[in-house]
């Protein structure tokens, strides 16, 4: 056989194919040249992002050497602008500052006053004192440098009065304590049946007198449980890391990444102090050395400036006085064979030091925690799979050779595949998107599509070498048979991915359309490159091959005959098996929780349950109360106001008796009571100054806490809960002399009745009447808060939790890592208490509440991510599968073929998801991405499928036949690129991230039994359907007379 | 009773003294090749040339703006009575928002040490002392410390002249000395401060302060500056700006009276009398 009849030869597609063969080398060239200049725009395009990253300061380690930023580690991301908790939560970023901490701890069991040791306080000092000196760093807040607010006795040395003190905890040197403070301040923090516990009760009434009540000190509730714990063994010190304001022109992701580096900036400025206390940070020679050379510099500005780099903890290198960059210190790391090794060098290779040995300055082991720290986790776990990228692409080449055995077929496809990696890089980078966890899945992906696209190509011109004596009819042949089914493939799969869009999440919608286009690069290398290739293979017809056809007709026949005679079983089987299957669909739990996603000795992972374990979650909880009355009461504009109060002194003023003063006119009492209602209905939302307000949710407040502590109740998950309540009554109590029953919040009964009244006084400065207005309760709380502002450091400042117009009040909480299903529970609770017990702090429709509450949370946030994540990847998977199943009716133009396909393509997807859902096994969101691709191989294989069998049956040949002369054609290059995806998937399973390693496992399943589905389903669904009917015939030889036509 | 008296006519005396000394100090001879010492003597020209202004009497607006630009007005009065050498007293009383009206502050400077204060509550009529709040703490909530707000004490830096630039200032380009200052003094918040002190008048235009780590977290711009009796500068509007949370506070002055005694009283047209130290005791906070 050689080629086609003259009828063939005048066919499009034969033209077409022709034309291709013809032009390859002008084809070729100006693909992979298009494919090289999208690539050379994306990665200039990431220099620009870098540039412009660091143009707005210097956040890198100071070596000099900053890789090109390719990734976006921000957490931002991943939230959906649209979703109402989502915008809920970023109001309460907006509304508050914006922050992070990072958790410092470590225990002390040694000694008898536990983290109150003074060595352990000293400790604490000294790391408070240089964490202070790290950029980035706003506040920290330690058992040594907290407010210490109470009532006292103080002595300017002219005289002694008593009054409100407020110092930190521990000021003068932690050495310099004396007993009796010690226990001072253990009682204020831990209270005084707690440090009786520690210390002995004899010792806590040396210090509280014989007489005291133990239960009058409570400790203080902003630091128990969160700075220290309630044995006082473990401490934290809360470090709060700014996010920085980017001031001037730059875009969105400049400021996003820089905001990143930023922290991580922070935190190895941290680490750096961290280090130094464990002694495992030494100073090199050379910069001991230019230590000495900067100190004997003149002053002037260039010395301050050396000075600072030779200080910045966040560098560890730096530019000397003669322009060279050294490295400051050398930092070891104890490996797992008991070596230090040196991990600070810029030579990447890690060194042993057998000569070191630690100098710390303090004994404890440090553990660290916080957002930033699991931020950067993520980051390193997930960038260190890229890992088996090489690895993946090693061992497919290495299967390719074995399963082609040619060059041909083992250098084609991997050609391909670099090239469409290449050009889809290329887009994102140059459409100025970064890969984030999710596209960084992008190259595996592209893998798939770029050997399922071009070893269709290389199998039909291994198949049909032996055919051919003329190298070009052989690859026109080659062209001319795959350009059609590949370029339908080619369309489902970018429809597959391109219903992705349907999701609001940025990464998703950035796989689509990435992948999407991704998808047709991969198409025009494999029309392209892959022609211009096997013609430069030399041609040979080799007998070895027409043997293995002999074998392969041999097999195809038998499996057809049996598969045929097996149809109705396979069909009802696979029907049942199917329908059990979706049924699991519906029991299928998405899970974020953090701790399973890492190995078990991921040390960060190992730090967090720790600091779980001694001092309460890390997780946080955000349940802001937002004023019902704030969007239709506006206050008084300034002249308003002021008008308000001359109207209110002219009224109170004439209604005592004060001689000069003109009576209000009808108008203007009408005026007065206008503005009067007005002010009323705006202060009345002012929830943060309101009472009624604040005494709910102390009641709210002692609720969650009665659950808290209840084992099985869903909100023991929460360990601690805060809100300037607690300052509140910290306030009310040091202000009525210290006394613990006004450790409460503020009622009606604590103003005294004559200050009701409003009235009028003589101001001798101003020379003016001067109007004093009523006092009440509320204007208690907006006098103690004042009062407390006036005192704090700005770290600690109220407009975190208070916003400034008093409408919007922030309780936070902290809890343990948990699956989110829990999570959710937990908030589901809070909103049921709130419900039932406290209708007036929940909004609900048409009710009289004072105040609406949201729960949210950055980590919950993160865990619903997943959720959403997950629905709309099934979504779209549904909203795919039909679009395809639509386009294979048409081009077939038979409507049952459409619908049979449902079943071999619905089959690999549904049944290992489905068996995680039957077996209860939580599934990660993004990991149910890779169902995607499934989807796309299984179209795929069904597609080429469906081409070769209607070819077979449109040459009037038997199902049998059909079926089998089908398996022969298409067989090798299915089975091939099956193999060779599920090997190159597999490399994945080595991972230590679960996500990725649960990806793999979906992968490799799913593309395996998409295999199966189409050796075992598809014919025997095709045999069902009895296509031999003339009307099928017909159909598809029209359609045919498209996709291919006969042979 | 006489001790208080001696010290009143003490400090009577200083005042006295100190007006006049300022009022004829002619700029020394300074050293401009020591920039350490050059920067020492502008900013100790400048603290000499700026007082002897004995007492004032202001009426603010305090506009506190948070990230979004929103902003709540804390509108007050404040009295302030020069004590040259021994730290101003001074009385903050809030005029505005109705909630807070009538809450006063009285403040005792110490040089060298943390401040002596008092705070008025109108809601529980009770002065209450407060000890300690310190140096670093804010004020009233706003971007301002007490630190920003205290007078410089030229002998707590480390002074270095930096260099001599133009700068806008109220629509008009002028000289001013950029110096760097270093607290020396434990209870700060900065690692060092860079002070635009202008060549004419002797005032401080700006003041860059720079946290702990070097990095640059707050400036403070003074502007609508205004002369009293041909000798006293007061800037009418004083801007702080956060660079690092990107929230800022705005001082307006207005009503200012410089030196009580060259004013008339509006009630008897008289001359008025300078404050003394009565003006400024617990009792006095209540009223």
């Amino acid at each position: 056989m050689n080629s086609e009849g003259s009828t063939g030869n005048n066919r499009f597609d034969y033209r077409f194919a022709k034309m291709l063969y013809q032009w390859r080398w002008l084809t070729a060239i100006f693909v992979l040249c298009s494919v090289i200049y999208v690539f050379m725009s994306g990665m200039e395009n990431i220099g620009r992002v870098t540039k412009s990253v660091l143009s707005i300061s210097d956040i890198s380690d100071g070596s000099g050497q900053i890789a090109p930023q390719m990734f976006d580690p921000s957490l931002d991301v991943w939230f959906d602008t649209g979703d109402a908790t989502v915008k809920a939560y970023f109001d309460i970023e907006d509304r508050f500052i914006a922050e992070d901490y990072i958790l410092v701890t470590f225990e002390n069991t040694q000694d008898s006053y536990g983290v109150f040791s003074r060595e352990s306080l000293e400790t604490i000092q000294r790391l408070t004192e240089n964490f202070l000196t790290v950029p980035g760093v706003r506040h920290v807040r330690s058992l040594t440098y907290s407010p210490w607010i109470r009532w006292g006795s103080i002595d300017d040395g002219i005289s002694t009065e008593n009054g409100l003190i407020i110092s930190d905890l521990v000021e003068s040197p932690a050495t310099q304590l004396s007993d009796k403070q010690l226990v001072e301040r253990m009682v204020a923090v831990l209270g005084a049946n707690r440090t009786a516990k520690k210390i002995g009760a004899q010792r806590v009434r040396e210090y509280l007198g014989n007489n005291a009540n133990f239960e009058d000190f409570q400790g203080e509730p902003l630091l128990l449980d969160a700075i220290v714990n309630q044995d006082a063994s473990a401490t934290a010190i809360q470090i709060q890391i700014t996010r920085p304001v980017v001031e001037g022109e730059h875009s969105e992701l400049t400021k996003k990444l820089y905001s990143v580096q930023f922290q991580r900036a922070a935190l190895r400025g941290i680490e750096h102090f961290l280090n130094i206390e464990s002694g495992l940070s030494l100073k090199t020679t050379a910069f001991q050395k230019a230590e000495k050379q900067i100190s004997a510099l003149p002053e002037s500005e260039d010395k301050r400036k050396l000075k600072q780099s030779l200080s910045d903890p966040s560098k560890n290198f730096m530019v000397d006085q003669d322009g060279q960059t050294i490295q400051k210190y050398r930092v070891f790391r104890l490996d797992e064979d008991g070596h230090y090794l040196d991990i600070a060098s810029l030579n990447s290779e890690f060194k042993a030091d057998s000569t070191f040995t630690p100098n710390a300055l303090s004994p404890y082991n440090f553990k660290l925690g916080g957002v930033p720290v699991l931020e950067r986790n993520f980051e390193v776990v997930g960038s260190a799979d890229s890992k088996f990228l090489p690895l993946m692409f090693l061992v497919i080449t290495v299967f390719l050779i074995i399963l082609t055995r040619s060059f041909a077929g083992t250098v084609i496809p991997m050609v391909v595949v670099l090239a469409s990696i290449f050009g889809t890089v290329g887009t994102i980078f140059a459409t100025g998107t970064l890969f984030n966890n999710l596209t960084a899945m992008m190259p595996n992906m592209m893998t798939a599509i770029g050997v399922a696209d071009s070893i269709h190509l290389v199998a039909a011109w291994l198949l049909m070498r032996s055919q051919y004596d003329n190298k070009a009819e052989l690859i026109i042949e080659v062209i001319r048979k795959n350009a059609a089914p590949v370029l339908l493939t080619t369309i489902t799969t970018a429809i597959g991915f391109y219903s992705l869009m349907l999701n609001d999440l940025t990464p998703v919608k950035q796989l689509a359309w990435s992948m999407a286009i991704g998808t047709f690069i991969a198409y025009l290398l494999t029309m392209t490159v892959v022609p211009l290739m096997l013609s430069l293979f030399p041609h040979s017809k080799r007998k070895r091959i027409k043997q293995r056809d002999a074998i392969s007709q041999y097999l195809s026949t038998q499996w057809a005959a049996l598969i045929i005679r097996h149809r109705a079983k396979v069909v009802g089987y696979s029907s049942i098996v199917a329908l059990i299957s979706c049924i699991g669909l519906f029991f299928v739990q998405i899970d974020a929780d953090q701790r399973k996603m890492f190995t078990a000795d991921n040390p960060v992972i190992l730090d967090l349950i720790w600091i779980e374990e001694h001092l309460g979650g890390t997780g946080d909880l955000e349940i802001i109360f937002n004023s019902t009355a704030s969007d239709s009461a506006e206050g008084l504009n300034e002249q308003e106001a002021a008008r308000l109060e001359s109207l209110q002194a002219r009224n109170v003023a004439t209604a005592s008796g004060i001689s000069g003063v003109k009576a209000l006119s009808s108008a203007e009492m009408n005026e007065l009571n206008s503005l009067h209602q007005r002010y009323e209905a705006w202060n009345n939302g002012r929830i943060g100054v309101s009472a009624q307000f604040l005494q709910q949710v102390e009641q709210f407040e002692y609720r969650l806490r009665e659950e808290m502590v209840k084992p099985d109740s869903a909100l023991s998950i929460i360990t601690d809960l805060s809100s300037p309540l607690d300052i509140l009554k910290k306030m009310h109590q040091v202000q009525n002399n210290d006394n613990p029953a006004f450790y409460r919040a503020v009622n009606e009964g604590d103003v005294s009745a004559s200050l009701r009244q409003a009235s009028v006084e003589f101001d001798e400065l101003t020379e003016e009447y001067n109007y004093i207005p009523s006092q009440t309760a509320s204007t208690l709380i907006s006098q103690y808060w004042l009062q407390y502002e006036n005192g704090a450091r700005p770290g600690e400042t109220l407009s975190t939790q208070l916003s400034v117009d008093r409408q919007h009040y922030r309780m936070q909480g902290r809890g343990l890592l948990c699956t989110t299903q829990e999570k959710q529970a937990a908030i589901a609770k809070i909103r049921e208490i709130a419900e039932n017990e406290f209708p007036d702090l929940i909004a609900t429709p048409n009710d009289a509440s004072i105040a609406d509450l949201t729960v949210s949370g950055k980590k919950t946030l993160m865990d619903r991510t997943g959720i959403i994540i997950a629905e709309s990847f099934s979504k779209s998977i549904v909203v795919a599968l039909i679009v395809i199943l639509i386009v294979i009716s048409l081009f077939f133009r038979s409507w049952k073929l459409g619908l049979v396909s449902a079943l071999p393509n619905v089959l690999p997807i549904a049944i290992p998801l489905g068996f995680f859902g039957w077996f209860g096994i939580m599934i990660d969101g993004p990991a149910i991405a890779v169902a995607v691709v499934a989807l796309g191989v299984c179209v795929d294989d069904t597609i080429h499928f469906f081409t070769k069998y209607s070819r077979a049956i449109n040459s009037g040949k038997t199902v049998e036949q059909a079926i089998s002369e089908t398996m022969r054609e298409c067989g090798d290059a299915l089975t091939l690129t099956t193999i060779v995806l599920i090997v190159g998937f597999s490399t994945m399973l080595l991972s230590s991230f679960s996500p990725n390693y649960l990806m793999a496992v979906l992968a490799v399943s799913m593309i395996a039994l998409a295999w199966l589905a189409d050796f075992i389903v598809t014919p025997a669904v095709l045999a069902m359907m009895d296509i031999k009917s003339s009307e099928k015939k017909d159909t598809a030889t029209d359609s045919l007379a498209y996709s291919g036509g006969s042979q | 009773m006489k001790k208080q008296l001696l010290i009143l006519l003490s400090v009577i005396t200083t005042i006295s003294l100190s007006g006049v000394t300022s009022a004829n100090d002619a700029p020394p001879v300074f050293d401009t090749e020591n920039p350490a010492i050059y920067g020492k003597q502008l900013v100790e020209y400048s603290d000499r040339k700026l007082h002897g202004w004995r007492d004032e009497l202001v009426a603010g607006k305090m506009s506190l703006y948070d990230t979004n630009g929103q902003s709540v007005l804390r509108s007050f009065r404040r009295i302030g009575l020069e004590r040259f050498g021994q730290g101003d007293k001074s009385i903050i009383k809030f005029t505005s928002p109705a909630d807070i009206k009538g809450v006063a502050a009285l403040n005792y400077e110490n040089s060298g040490s943390s401040d002596d204060n008092w705070l008025y509550l109108p809601s529980t009529k009770k002065v209450r002392r407060i000890s300690g709040a310190n140096n670093t703490a804010s004020f009233q909530g706003s971007e301002f410390t007490y630190e920003d707000l205290n007078d410089l004490d030229p002998a707590e830096y480390q002074w270095q002249f930096l260099k001599e630039i133009q700068m806008e200032i109220d629509n008009e380009t002028l000289p001013v000395f950029k110096i760097e200052g270093k607290p020396t003094y434990r209870d700060t918040a900065y690692s060092y401060l860079i002070l635009y002190l202008s060549k004419d008048h002797w005032f401080q235009a700006q003041v860059e302060y720079f946290d702990k780590s070097g990095t640059h977290l707050k400036t403070r711009t003074s502007s609508q500056w205004q002369q009293f009796h041909n000798q006293y500068w007061r800037a009418l509007q004083v801007e702080m700006a956060n660079h690092q949370t990107g929230k800022k506070t705005v001082l307006k002055f207005s009503d200012y009276l410089v030196d009580l005694s060259q004013y008339t009283s509006k009630r008897t047209g008289k001359k008025r009398a300078n404050l003394t130290e009565s003006s400024f005791t617990k009792r006095a906070l209540t009223k």
